[in-house]
């Protein structure tokens, strides 16, 4: 256990100072940072990969883009017919035919946007309530109001729950674009064409946690119906192609790492609890701040 | 007129003048003593405007002040400002080493030589900075709250750069003829350009904010090792010192030698080979950032895209060498006395053709670079090939050329022998498309329906194209038309025919331009002499080569000469035997002589011409031809074939083809495609098979067609289709031939027609629909159309072409209301005056006159030595009105003053030391730093010229300490704002814990004290 300062009244304003300094600095720091490493390990793309970085703050989402060695994936989309469209179920058996793309009744696109920009809108909210509750806590924390510390503890792990699972999950909605899948693809690189007209596909997930965040490993595997002869689809779309023919050169394999981060500077929030604890707030009418510390401990 | 009297004195001194300017052929031995010089030519980029104004009286600032002021006389602002900053310098050092020593030739031979290099070094940096910034805001007006507004700011900034080195050695035997060479070359080129646009449009309360910034990176370099040994020892040099016009040529090792013509020479080689090692590299980096990532539907934003690839590729090369298009023509007129940079002077003739260095070397570095960089892109295309089965020519052509949508039902393909498919199309159409070269048959025959003009009916025939040199034919010999500076063959017997077959005559020895003809064996005979019937160059090269051999006339029709007299009666009357009842003669000697016919072709000449003894060149052809289905329509055998009119199937010697009309009528053929196959085999009169063409089968049309060229369907715009349909035939009318068309809806699998229509041939060859669909909206649409023939149903020809139509991206609501508010704020005025002032302002320019120019000739000079039997510098001449000459650029030269009375090219020349120490030193330098002074290139001045005109600089970036871009400005990547944002820099967790601690610690310490 550190050793602990005796409370003085000018603690209050000093832990006020930092308290909003600290939320002014996270307000407009990255509140999070997803990566995409991604990389055509087969077929006609190869070797093409695929590097995004996506920075969220306050008001903007930033989205670098690296495509290496793209040459293949170029060519490719060159040759490659857009509008292949023999549907197929996941299982690869052919199902009635539709559209390419646009057969089904969408919304329309005014209201998906609103959708869309919702869940961020919303969580963007959240954060910015939590941190300004976080800064009016520790500001009642100057007054005697009864139950102040355990106000600003409630408050402070709201904001970290805010940050950690409200915001994160929020910009995970948007990006699933609510239930519509194809927007998962839209937003996704490589991805876009493995919905559309990919048969006898073979994915794979592995969720694991990293620092502040969740890593997702993903593995894609399929047949490309725009590599395949239009004649030929509905056969490819039937049965796996055989090895060595024509129609099996269609099979093109993505891996991806998709990892979720939240932006670096917000565990500096945590260094509030060690502020409380080295600049103690006096003990007004209540049990003293270190009684309870330690019953929160 | 004048006369003059021959005496002593003057002979002696014309015979000293003619001494003096006849080419000194020295060239013919090993240089007693070994030379070297340097020289050297540099350009500084930073002159460019003052020489752009020196040569044309522009001048560009003040061309760029008078458009700001035009602007704003319009109404808006506008700053235009550019700095350039660079350097381009060539340095070559030639040195000889005159020591023998030994090589081995083409053919592995050791030969004793000496030999002579050169080492170039080239280097050009270029760097450039050019702003473009306008601003403008609609006058204010009465209830006028929220005026219309542009503010564009446009930076580009490009950096080139370009080095080669190389390093050139030549071997040359003691008889001066070159042996071959060794290179060692690299190149490197990278260019570099980025843009920056940064774009404020206001309008209706609504402000749209897009900093664009686009850029591309490209590289490449390639270096090689080679070695080029040529055929034979090359008297190239020997020749370009003795001619004042010198060309050379490669051909076969048995028409190697000099020929001359008019004055010159043309030399022609068997120019070996060049082989050697190459390394190459090329990539790119293509980037695009600031992209509004809300005008996507996305979240306010903004997204950066960044592209790159790079290839890597070694390994080594064959080819032949390849010196045709080289020429020396010297300007005798113009000798010059040069000091090289050791203190002598040297005569030098100016080459008007040649390149500022060895010739040979520079054709031998194109041949290398060539060669090398077509290994490289071969290697790099063959890693893509692996991956796509279709070549990438295939992929660009079906990107550019084709239209995969269009079916007009000729898809069919060949297949080559190795197996791969291609059109039929491309079978025999001239150029190899298998790559085992397969679909380029050496003998081929189509089935044809050929016209009998009299008696107007149509046959069934054969058309094709046979390699004559099977058959034992020879090609004649050619004679080379000069045109300037290029060459082209034609054959002897257009020579002294009556025509004028080269473009300036030489062919024809009346216009008297060309007097003389070398033959192929080297001997030099009259021009008139050429095709004259009779063979004067000792192997006949000067009359063409008789394919036909000889024949004899009957009443009308021709018979082969060993015909004659041989038992059997050929000629309808058979007057080709002879008959002891009715004793006939034979007219021989141009008709001077008459023997009896009994002793033509009896084995012994009878008559001095030697013609009652002949044979003829003739072949047996067997053709075939069906319907493709079994069914025979044609089976001729023993169809006499030649190069003469007497046979019935015709062979063009000079271009291969070969054709025969049978005597079957061919019925009327139904419109449309008829396929036919033929095939066909050649044979000697004894019946030993020559040659034979394998089965082919191909299409004869008939009838009208559709013009796939001109029949398409594509988006009008506003929910319509424009549909166009031709149809026709380019000769005949029909009256008989309907076009049916029609638009269908195929949008999700349906097969809905939206229109249609149909247009019938009425004495006409041509018919043309033009029509408008209305569609409902975004979906796939085909335009199918056909042609019937009258009283049939199913169509002869049929044609499908479709489009998608999609849905354009719409804008976002901001995008429309601050473009709907400028279009209406009238900035279309503004810009329409600004117009007229610019019109106004460059008509002004135009009726400038260019400074007056001192001078009123001159001359480029790649300085030809004869004493070096090679190039040894060049040069910049000029002369004034009173033929003074001064030297612009270029080393000491006698009787030219370096004191210019105007200096428009600011090129600095430099031989000897300077230039050897200019070139160690550049060749140190592969970077811009380095081969560009770049601390010249001081933003500083673009800056005062933007702020002089009233701009606001402090957001480009130019000025001091405004390169960062991340101070005080928000961060603009996603990268930047993951790790750059907050108000404290990143601190890791485990530091803040130890801080925290520290703190903790420090706090206790302080408790334990009070």
């Amino acid at each position: 256990m550190l050793p602990r300062p005796t409370p003085h009244p000018a603690f209050g304003a000093v832990r006020l100072a930092v308290t909003a300094f600290l939320a002014v600095h996270v307000f407009i720091s990255a509140w999070l940072v997803a990566t995409v490493e991604g990389a055509y390990t087969e077929g006609r793309p190869a070797p093409t990969e695929v590097h995004s970085l996506v920075a969220i703050d306050k008001d903007r989402t930033m989205i670098d883009v690296e495509i290496k060695k793209a040459t293949s994936f170029f060519l490719y989309t060159l040759i490659r017919d857009g509008d292949a469209s023999v549907p197929v179920n996941e299982s690869g058996e052919q199902d009635a035919p539709r559209a390419n793309n646009g057969s089904e009744t969408a919304p329309s696109e005014s209201t998906e946007e609103e959708q869309e920009r919702a869940w961020l809108d919303l969580g963007r909210q959240s954060v910015m309530v939590a941190l300004v509750v976080l800064v009016l806590s520790e500001a009642l924390m100057l007054t005697g109001m009864r139950w102040r510390h355990h106000v600003r503890s409630l408050a402070f792990l709201s904001t970290l729950v805010v940050f950690s699972v409200v915001f994160p999950a929020c910009y995970m909605l948007e990006l699933s674009g609510g239930e519509d899948e194809d927007e998962t693809a839209t937003n996704t690189p490589g991805a876009e064409i493995e919905t559309v007209s990919f048969v006898h596909t073979n994915s794979s997930s592995d969720v694991s946690l990293v620092w502040l965040g969740l890593q997702l490993d993903a593995g894609f595997s399929g047949y490309d119906l725009g590599l395949v002869e239009e004649e030929n689809r509905t056969t490819v779309a039937a049965s796996i192609p055989e090895p060595g023919s024509e129609d099996a050169s269609s099979y093109i394999a993505f891996e991806s790492t998709f990892q979720i981060q939240l932006g670096q500077n917000l565990d500096s929030l945590l260094i509030l609890p060690l502020v409380w604890y080295m600049l103690p707030a006096p003990n007004l009418r209540g049990p003293s701040e270190t009684d309870l510390l330690n019953e929160e401990e | 007129m004048s006369t003059r009297s021959k005496t002593t004195p003057g002979l002696l001194v014309s015979l000293l003048l003619l001494t003096a300017l006849s080419p000194i052929a020295m060239v013919q031995a090993v240089p007693s003593e070994a030379s070297e010089y340097y020289y050297g030519v540099e350009y500084d980029w930073a002159s460019l405007d003052s020489d752009l104004q020196n040569v044309t009286g522009l001048d560009i600032q003040e061309l760029f002040t008078e458009i700001m002021a035009d602007a704003d006389e319009a109404g808006f602002n506008l700053d235009i400002g550019q700095l350039t900053t660079g350097a381009t310098n060539v340095y070559v050092h030639q040195t000889e080493d005159i020591s023998m020593q030994t090589i081995q030739d083409l053919e592995g031979n050791a030969v004793q030589v000496w030999s002579r290099s050169s080492d170039v070094v080239l280097r050009h940096g270029l760097l450039s900075n050019a702003v473009f910034m306008t601003d403008w805001t609609e006058p204010a007006s009465f209830g006028q709250t929220n005026p219309a507004a542009f503010d564009i700011d446009v930076q580009a900034i490009a950096e080139n750069v370009l080095t080669v080195d190389i390093l050139y050695t030549e071997y040359l035997n003691d008889a001066y003829q070159l042996v071959g060479a060794n290179m060692d070359v690299a190149m490197t080129v990278s260019n570099d350009a980025d843009l920056n646009i940064d774009i404020t449009l206001e309008g209706d309360g609504e402000e749209l904010v897009v900093n664009l910034g686009l850029g591309s990176d490209f590289s490449y370099s390639i270096a090689s090792d080679a070695v080029w040994r040529l055929g034979n020892p090359s008297p190239i040099y020997i020749e370009a010192s003795d001619n004042d016009r010198t060309s050379w040529s490669c051909a076969d090792s048995s028409d190697v030698g000099v020929y001359g013509d008019g004055g010159g020479a043309e030399v022609v080689d068997d120019c070996g080979v060049i082989d050697g090692t190459y390394s190459g590299s090329a990539d790119y980096d293509l980037f695009l950032s600031g992209l509004p990532t809300e005008e996507f539907g996305l979240d306010e934003g903004q997204f950066d895209i960044t592209i790159n690839d790079e290839f890597t590729s070694q390994g080594d090369y064959e080819g032949e060498a390849d010196m045709d298009g080289v020429e020396f023509n010297m300007r005798m007129d113009e000798t010059l006395s040069v000091d090289l940079g050791d203190g002598t002077m040297t005569d030098v003739t100016p080459c008007e053709t040649c390149p500022p260095g060895n010739p040979v070397m520079f054709v031998m570095m194109a041949n290398v670079l060539a060669e090398a960089s077509e290994a490289f892109g071969e290697a790099v295309q063959e890693d893509f090939e692996t991956a796509f089965e279709d070549s990438l020519g295939e992929i660009f052509g079906d990107l550019f050329g084709g239209d995969e949508n269009d079916d007009d039902g000729g898809d069919d393909t060949w297949t080559c022998d190795d197996g791969e498919e291609i059109s039929t199309h491309w079978v025999n159409d001239g150029q190899e498309d298998c790559d085992d070269g397969s679909d380029e048959m050496d003998f081929y025959v189509q089935g044809e329906v050929m016209h009998d003009y009299s008696s107007g009916e149509d046959h069934y025939g054969f058309r094709g194209q046979i390699d004559v040199s099977q058959l034992g034919y020879e090609a004649n010999p050619t004679f080379t038309c000069y045109e300037d500076g290029y060459t082209y063959t034609i054959t002897i017997d257009d020579v002294n025919d009556g025509y004028d077959s080269c473009d300036d005559g030489s062919d024809e020895y009346d216009n008297g331009i060309t007097t003389t003809y070398i033959c192929n064996d080297g001997t030099e005979i009259s021009f008139a002499l050429v095709n004259d019937d009779q063979e004067d160059c000792g192997d006949g090269s000067d009359e063409p080569v008789d394919n036909n051999g000889d024949w004899h006339y009957c009443d009308g029709e021709q018979i082969p000469f060993q015909w004659v007299n041989d038992g059997i009666a050929n000629c309808d009357d058979g007057g080709d035997e002879y008959d002891a009842d009715n004793p006939q003669y034979f007219y021989c000697d141009d008709y001077q002589t008459t023997i009896s016919f009994a002793l033509v072709n009896d084995g012994n000449f009878d008559c001095t011409d030697q013609a009652d003894e002949g044979y003829a060149l003739y072949y047996l052809m067997d053709a075939t031809l069906n319907d493709g289905q079994g069914g025979a329509l044609v089976i001729a055998e023993d169809i006499m074939a030649c190069a003469s009119w007497a046979c019935e199937a015709r062979i063009s010697t000079d271009g291969g083809h070969i054709d025969y009309r049978s005597d079957v009528v061919a019925p009327a053929m139904d419109y449309g495609d008829t396929v036919m196959c033929a095939s066909a085999s050649l044979s000697e009169a004894d019946g030993a098979t020559l040659v034979e063409a394998d089965n082919w089968c191909t299409g004869v049309w008939n009838g009208p067609e559709i013009r796939d060229y001109a029949t398409y369907l594509d988006d009008a715009g506003d929910n319509q289709l424009h549909v166009s349909l031709e149809a026709g035939d380019w000769g005949d009318t029909y009256n008989d031939v309907t076009v049916n068309w029609e638009v269908v809806d195929t949008t999700d699998g349906a097969e809905q027609t939206l229109a249609q229509g149909s247009e019938a041939f009425v004495d006409s060859s041509t018919v043309s629909v033009e029509s408008m669909v209305d569609i409902s909206g975004p979906g796939d649409y085909c335009l199918e159309a056909e042609l019937v023939q009258d009283g049939n149903t199913e169509p002869f020809d049929t044609h499908t072409t479709c489009t998608t139509i999609r849905d354009s991206p719409e804008p976002s609501s901001k995008v429309q209301t601050v473009i709907e508010a400028l279009a209406e704020s009238g900035v279309d005025e503004v810009f329409a005056n600004f117009g007229e002032h610019l019109g106004e302002t460059f008509s002004e320019v135009a009726e400038n006159e260019a400074p007056e120019f001192p001078y009123t000739d001159g001359m480029w000079a790649p300085m030809w030595s004869n004493e070096h039997a090679t190039i040894v510098g060049v040069g910049v001449y000029a002369w004034d009105e009173s033929e003074n000459g001064y030297v612009i650029a270029g080393p000491t030269t006698t009787g030219y003053s370096q004191e210019l009375p105007m200096t428009f090219a600011s090129i600095r020349y430099i031989t000897g030391v300077p230039a050897q120490e200019a070139q160690q030193e550049m060749a140190e330098f592969d970077d811009l730093e380095d081969i560009v002074d770049v601390e010249n290139h001081d933003l500083t001045e673009l800056v005062d010229v933007l702020q002089e005109a009233g701009a606001d600089t402090s957001d480009l970036g130019l000025g001091e300490g405004s390169d960062d871009s991340s101070d005080g400005s928000e961060p603009q990547t996603a990268e930047e704002v993951a790790e750059d944002s907050g108000l404290l820099p990143f601190v890791s967790p485990l530091t803040v814990m130890a801080l925290i601690g520290l703190a903790a610690l420090a706090g206790n310490r302080r408790n334990e004290n009070e």
